[in-house]
C-alpha cells in the first residue's frame, strides 16, 4: 500500500523539526504551499532562515523534481524532500561523482502515492527511495510495484516510420523551444547544453518543424543510460506536449536488453561504461523485419 | 451607450454575421497532452462557432497575433507593397477577436505605447495593428492569480473594445449575456441591423451584477502592493534579496512566452532576410557578450530585470503605467508555480524598511 499525502506530511513535519535540532545543514528543500497563489511550489531556505514547519506539505501535487535543485549549490550541505524517481537522480549525481555525498540530507518518501496527472507514476518501478537519511511513510513491499512492464508500447512502435514520423512532427509544432523539459530534468545538468551553443549552432534561431525534431531528438539521444523515468519533463511543459514517449522507450529498452535501470545505486556503473559479452545488440541498424 | 440582452442562441447567431462580416478569432477549448487548453484560433467554417469557449481565461492572447513568435521582416517587400496599396500589409478584411479579457486589452495598450512611438515606430506592428476590432469579456470568475485590480486595471471595461460582453453563468435566457456598446460606436449595416432586433437590458441591472461580482473579486485575493509604481531602481536594485523569492526558477522563459505584456525579441537572419522572434530575459543567452561575458550571469539577476523592467523601467517611461497587467498566467504556467507576487512583496517590504532589508548578498 502507498501511504497517505497526509501521513508523509506529518512525517515530514516531525522528520524536519528533529533535523533543525540535530543537524548541521545550510539549506532545505522542501516542498509547501504558495503564500498567495495556494499551488504547491518548491520551499527553498537556508538554515537561518525563518521557516513555518506547517508550510510544509506533500501532496500529489508536489510534481516539482527538488533533487534539479540540488545542483545549483553544490558546496553546500543541503536537506532535500526526495519522492523515490527524486532519490533515483541523486543516486545517479553521486554515481557521476556530481555531488558528493557527505554534502547531502536525504529526506526519502517510503510507498509514494504518485503525482496527479504524471503517467510516469502509472509505470513507476520504484515507490521507495534508493538512497536516504530519513524517511517518511511506511516502507512498500517491493512485489507491489515491481510488475511486469512488457506490454508498455512506446513511439508508436506497432507503426510504420512515416506515421510515426508525422506524429512527433505534428506534437512538436507546439514546441515553443522554451526548453522547459530540459530545465526541469533532474538528469540533464551538462554546464553547457547544446541548445546555448553558438559556435556550433546546432539548433538556428526561430521556430520551425526542423529545430523542434532537432531540439527533442538530441534531447532524447542523451537519455538513454540516465532517464530515470519521472515524467517531470512532460509535467513541465507548458504546451503539453508528450515527448515522454521518447524517453521512456529508451528506459525500458536498456532494462528489458541490458537490465539497466538508472541510479539504483550510488556505486552503479553507467549503461556505456559496463559491458558483458553476453549483451544482446539490438542496435538501430538492425533493417525492420530482420 | 447601447445595451442589449442575449441567450446562448442568439450569442450564436451575432456571431454567425460577425464571421460573415470579418476575420473572427476567439477562444476555444482544446486538450493537449495531459493539458486542457483554452487557446485563440481563427474561425474557419460558421460551425465552430458553438464550440467558442468563454468561461475560462484563454491562455494565449492577441498578442499572437499582432506580435507573432516569429515574423519576416522583409523591408523590400513590405515598401513596395506599401507604396501600391498605399495602406501596407493590410489585410482586406477586419479582424474582429471576441472574448478578450481587460487585462489582455490593457496589454495591447502597452504594446502600442512602446511600437506606435513615433519615434521608433515599428511598420510591421503598426501593419498587425491596423484594422482589429476587440471585443471584451467577463465573466464571475476571477481568473486564477489574477491580480489586475493591484494594478488599476478595471475588470470589466477597456478603452480599446468598443462593446464588451458579460456572461452571467448562472442566469439563464436572455438574462445570460450582457452586451455593451459604447455610445457612438456603430459596427457594420448588418450588424447593427441584428441588434436592433435585440432585446435593451436596463443599465441599473447591469451595473448592480457587476458591482456583486467585484465585490466577490475582492474578497479573493490578500495580495497588495502598498509602494507607487515605479518602485524606485536605485533603492532596490541591490538592497533586495532577489535569490531567496526567486530560488526556485528555472530559466525556461514559459512566464515570458505567455505573458501578454513581454514583446522583447531577438533577430536572426534566413539567408538575406532579416527575422525576428520572441527571446526571453530568463535566458542566458538573452544578454551573452560575444567575448563570452555574461552581465546576468545568475538567475536572479534575470529575475531581477525581469521584475524591475514591469515595475521600474517601463512605468518611468510610460506615465507610471506597468509594464504588468496582473493576468496571472506567468504564475499557472510556470512549471514549478513560482509566483511573481511573491517577488512583487520582497521588493515592497524593502522599500517599506527604507532599503535596509537585505546586505548579504
Amino acid at each position: 500500500m502507498t501511504n497517505s499525502y497526509k501521513e508523509i506530511t506529518e512525517d515530514l513535519q516531525d522528520i524536519i523539526e528533529q533535523i533543525y535540532k540535530q543537524e548541521e545543514f545550510d539549506r532545505l528543500l522542501a516542498y509547501g504551499r504558495g503564500l498567495f497563489s495556494g499551488l504547491i511550489e518548491p520551499v527553498i531556505v537556508d538554515k537561518e532562515a525563518e521557516l513555518d514547519l506547517d508550510r510544509l506539505e506533500f501532496t500529489d501535487e508536489a510534481y516539482q523534481m527538488l533533487s534539479k535543485y540540488l545542483l545549483k549549490n553544490r558546496e553546500l550541505k543541503q536537506v532535500v524532500v526526495a519522492k523515490p524517481c527524486d532519490t533515483r537522480a541523486i543516486a545517479f549525481y553521486i554515481s557521476e561523482n556530481i555531488i558528493a555525498r557527505d554534502n547531502l540530507i536525504v529526506v526519502g518518501i517510503n510507498g509514494c502515492p504518485g503525482i496527479k496527472d504524471n503517467t510516469a507514476c502509472d509505470e513507476c518501478d520504484s515507490k521507495n527511495p534508493v538512497i536516504a537519511d530519513y524517511t517518511a511513510g511506511n516502507l512498500m513491499p517491493e512485489d507491489e510495484f515491481a510488475k511486469d512492464k512488457s506490454d508498455l508500447k512506446y513511439l508508436l512502435s506497432e507503426e510504420n516510420q512515416v506515421t510515426r514520423k508525422n506524429h512527433y512532427t505534428k506534437e512538436f509544432m507546439r514546441c515553443t523551444q522554451c526548453y522547459a523539459c530540459r530545465d526541469a530534468c533532474p538528469v540533464c545538468y551538462c554546464d553547457h547544453c547544446f541548445v546555448e551553443s553558438n559556435q556550433p549552432v546546432w539548433l538556428e534561431a526561430g521556430s520551425g518543424p526542423e529545430e523542434d525534431m532537432v531540439f527533442h531528438l538530441m534531447r532524447t539521444m542523451h537519455m538513454p543510460g540516465r532517464c530515470v523515468n519521472c515524467g517531470a519533463c512532460e509535467m513541465a511543459c507548458p504546451e503539453g506536449i508528450e515527448m515522454r514517449s521518447l524517453t521512456s522507450h529508451l528506459y525500458h529498452q536498456a532494462r528489458e536488453y541490458f537490465d539497466f535501470r538508472p541510479g539504483l545505486a550510488v556505486d552503479q556503473k553507467s549503461l556505456f561504461s559496463d559491458y558483458n559479452e553476453e549483451d544482446p545488440e539490438p542496435g538501430f541498424l538492425q533493417q525492420e523485419g530482420d | 451607450m447601447r445595451l442589449k440582452k442575449l441567450n446562448s442562441e442568439e450569442l450564436i447567431e451575432l456571431l454567425e454575421i460577425f464571421f460573415a462580416e470579418y476575420d473572427l478569432i476567439a477562444p476555444f477549448k482544446v486538450e493537449q497532452g495531459r493539458l486542457n487548453r483554452v487557446l485563440f484560433r481563427k474561425i474557419r467554417q460558421n460551425n465552430e462557432i458553438p464550440s467558442i469557449y468563454l468561461k475560462e481565461m484563454p491562455e494565449t492572447t492577441p498578442k499572437n497575433f499582432i506580435l507573432p513568435r516569429d515574423e519576416r521582416l522583409d523591408f523590400e517587400r513590405f515598401n513596395s507593397e506599401r507604396e501600391e496599396n498605399e495602406n501596407s500589409l493590410a489585410r482586406a478584411k477586419t479582424r474582429l477577436f471576441f472574448g478578450v479579457r481587460s487585462c489582455d486589452l490593457a496589454a495591447i495598450e502597452l504594446f502600442d505605447d512602446v511600437f506606435l512611438d513615433e519615434d521608433y515606430l515599428d511598420p510591421f506592428y503598426e501593419s498587425r495593428r491596423e484594422k482589429n476590432i476587440f471585443i471584451g469579456y467577463s465573466n464571475q470568475i476571477l481568473p486564477p492569480n489574477n491580480f489586475q485590480k493591484e494594478l488599476e486595471i478595471g475588470y470589466f471595461d477597456h478603452q480599446l473594445a468598443p462593446a464588451f460582453i458579460y456572461e452571467d453563468l448562472e442566469a439563464r435566457g436572455r438574462e445570460h449575456y450582457w452586451l455593451k456598446i459604447k455610445a457612438g460606436y456603430q459596427f457594420s449595416k448588418d450588424v447593427e441591423a441584428h441588434l436592433d432586433n435585440l432585446e435593451t437590458g436596463e443599465i441599473g441591472n447591469l451595473e448592480k451584477l457587476l458591482n456583486d461580482w467585484e465585490d466577490k473579486f475582492t474578497g479573493e485575493t490578500d495580495f497588495e502592493i502598498k509602494n507607487k509604481l515605479p518602485f524606485p531602481e536605485k533603492e532596490v536594485f541591490n538592497q533586495v534579496d532577489w535569490q531567496e523569492p526567486t530560488a526556485s526558477c528555472l530559466g525556461c522563459g514559459v512566464c515570458t512566452y505567455y505573458c501578454p505584456t513581454c514583446f522583447c525579441f531577438d533577430f536572426f537572419w534566413d539567408g538575406s532576410i532579416k527575422n525576428r522572434a520572441w527571446d526571453s530575459c530568463m535566458f542566458s543567452l538573452f544578454t551573452e557578450h560575444a567575448s563570452g561575458h555574461n552581465p546576468r550571469e545568475e538567475q536572479h539577476q534575470r529575475w531581477r530585470q525581469r521584475l524591475l523592467h514591469k515595475f521600474s523601467y517601463h512605468p518611468q517611461n510610460y506615465n507610471d503605467k506597468p509594464g504588468c497587467v496582473g493576468c496571472g498566467r506567468c504564475i499557472y504556467k510556470c512549471p514549478v508555480n513560482l509566483d511573481i507576487r511573491n517577488v512583487i512583496n520582497a521588493v515592497d517590504k524593502t522599500i517599506d524598511k527604507g532599503g535596509q532589508a537585505s546586505e548579504k548578498r
